[in-house]
């Protein structure tokens, strides 16, 4: 495409729906621009979970639209997303995380989440599979779900593609020109397209992207190691996260466990190198919560990458001083929950310059003018 | 007598056929024909499927065996007991 009304960065989940949305609303001429294949960052490395268990009203709100979206979205878009309607259980092993939990749960159920907190003997009672001797207490809610990331990435990418957008895999972006404080194109590997808007959704390279255009972006990388076992028969409805370490473990619907933890140990950086300290940690830390999956085998692992905020809530919407460049990133690990809104509400901003939820909270403004929206839960 | 089927990943039971239809439907990268089809991703991890996965890929695509892309190695070699990982 030489010329476009406009170019969205990044063929992850978020970047694929904000195209898959514009194309609904009518925009005709989108390209989506991706580095290597759809999906091939934090897309499809994430732990499936779609929940509005947060603790900023903010955050809860774009989430208990999300969730709505995703509960039809095998429909919507024609493609099958695996969807399961599981439940999340979030556990704290100290007071500390409890407090956070029981203060998340008021905040939550306030707005209509309807969150519960569960006692160490309720954890053991609801999910015979656990052991709750390290839990201190923790927060459940039956009506979240997961669904397969892979799946959700293809969902999007066809729904738009049959819209007409056009999705340029491996394909690289090498600079952003603007001139007279707005933009004016996207230049890559393969050639220049043209355009007013640029969305940036490039997730952990949101940074280096928005540098392109001169705009700071306050995102720092977070390495988080996971893993998948063999599979299992389906036993596992919720997805379990443990506020310590940031331990998640789920069961999709083939069968395998995957699960992870927040390598917080280790400086931000960007490797995708694995390591056998974290086949360890998770080992030991999973079969403390789940005694009988020492005698499951570990298949594989890999690595990916939280996308980490100062306050832990997503950058989206304009920036000042770049006319055109929006950004949809920094969302700390919780991108898949937030894809379906996110994309829906970028496309609003485009399209009608104004949102059905407000994004002014989200604004990059908020670090310089001191708003923080402070988010202390995990993905 | 039913045709011969021509098995491409044993540990996940996909034949040739399923490949050759995914790849069809528009998954004809390595990395999302892996994926959707779940070849190379049973306990062999790909060391008996990989490269007839990519050989299939490649006539498909009309292209040879050294322009295709490939995907990760993922540790571990073999499959590992969590008990065992944990130090059990």
């Amino acid at each position: 495409m030489e010329k476009a009304d406009v170019v969205v960065v990044g063929g992850g989940v978020v970047g694929l729906s904000i195209a898959y949305n514009l194309a609904k609303r009518g925009v005709r001429k989108i390209a989506v621009v991706e580095r290597r294949y759809v999906g091939s960052g934090a897309s499809t490395r994430n732990a499936c979970g779609i929940t509005d268990q947060f603790g900023a009203k903010e955050n809860i709100a774009l989430a208990k639209e999300s969730k709505r979206i995703f509960e039809d979205l095998s429909k919507e878009l024609g493609f099958n997303i695996l969807y399961v309607r599981g439940g999340n259980l979030l556990i704290a092993t100290t007071e500390r995380e409890a407090k956070i939990l029981r203060n998340n749960v008021r905040t939550q159920n306030s707005l209509g989440v309807n969150s519960r907190l569960l006692a160490p003997s309720d954890v053991e009672d609801t999910f015979p599979y656990m052991s709750s001797e390290s839990i201190v207490n923790a927060a459940y809610n039956p009506t979240d779900g997961k669904a397969h990331h892979d799946a959700v990435v293809w969902a999007y990418e066809r729904a738009s593609e049959r819209l007409g957008v056009e999705v340029d895999t491996y394909t690289e972006v090498k600079a952003l020109t603007v001139e007279g404080g707005a933009v004016k194109s996207v230049i890559t590997d393969k050639g220049e397209i043209k355009t007013e808007i640029i969305v940036n959704a490039a997730g952990v390279l949101s940074s280096v992207v928005a540098k392109m255009a001169g705009v700071d972006l306050p995102i720092k990388p977070y390495k988080v190691e996971a893993m998948v076992t063999e599979p299992l028969r389906y036993f596992l409805d919720p997805r379990i996260l443990s506020l310590a370490e940031h331990l998640f473990l789920t069961q999709t619907l083939r069968g395998e466990l995957m699960g992870g933890i927040l390598v917080t140990k280790e400086p931000p950086s960007i490797t995708l190198q694995s390591s056998l300290l974290f086949l360890e940690l998770f080992a030991s830390e999973i079969v403390k919560l789940m005694p009988r999956l020492r005698f499951v085998n570990l298949m594989r692992q890999w690595v990916g990458y939280f996308d980490v905020t100062p306050d832990g809530s997503a950058i989206l919407g304009p920036v000042d001083g770049v006319e055109g460049f929006i950004q949809a990133n920094g969302f700390n690990g919780h991108g898949f929950t937030m894809a379906p809104v996110v994309g829906r509400l970028i496309a609003e901003l485009i399209t009608a310059k104004r949102t059905s939820i407000p994004l002014e909270p989200f604004r990059l403004s908020r670090f310089r003018e001191g708003r923080l929206l402070p988010e202390n839960t995990v993905s | 007598m039913a045709k011969k089927k021509r098995v491409v990943c044993l540990c996940e039971d996909i034949c040739e056929e399923e490949i050759r239809a995914a790849i069809k439907r528009g998954f004809d990268d390595i990395e999302t024909l892996k994926r959707y089809t779940g070849a190379t991703t049973g306990p062999c991890q790909g060391k008996f499927c990989l490269l007839h996965l990519l050989r299939i890929l490649a006539s498909e695509k009309g292209l040879k065996m050294d322009e295709m892309n490939i995907t990760t190695a993922r540790p571990p070699n073999r499959p590992v007991l969590l008990g065992a990982l944990a130090g059990e």
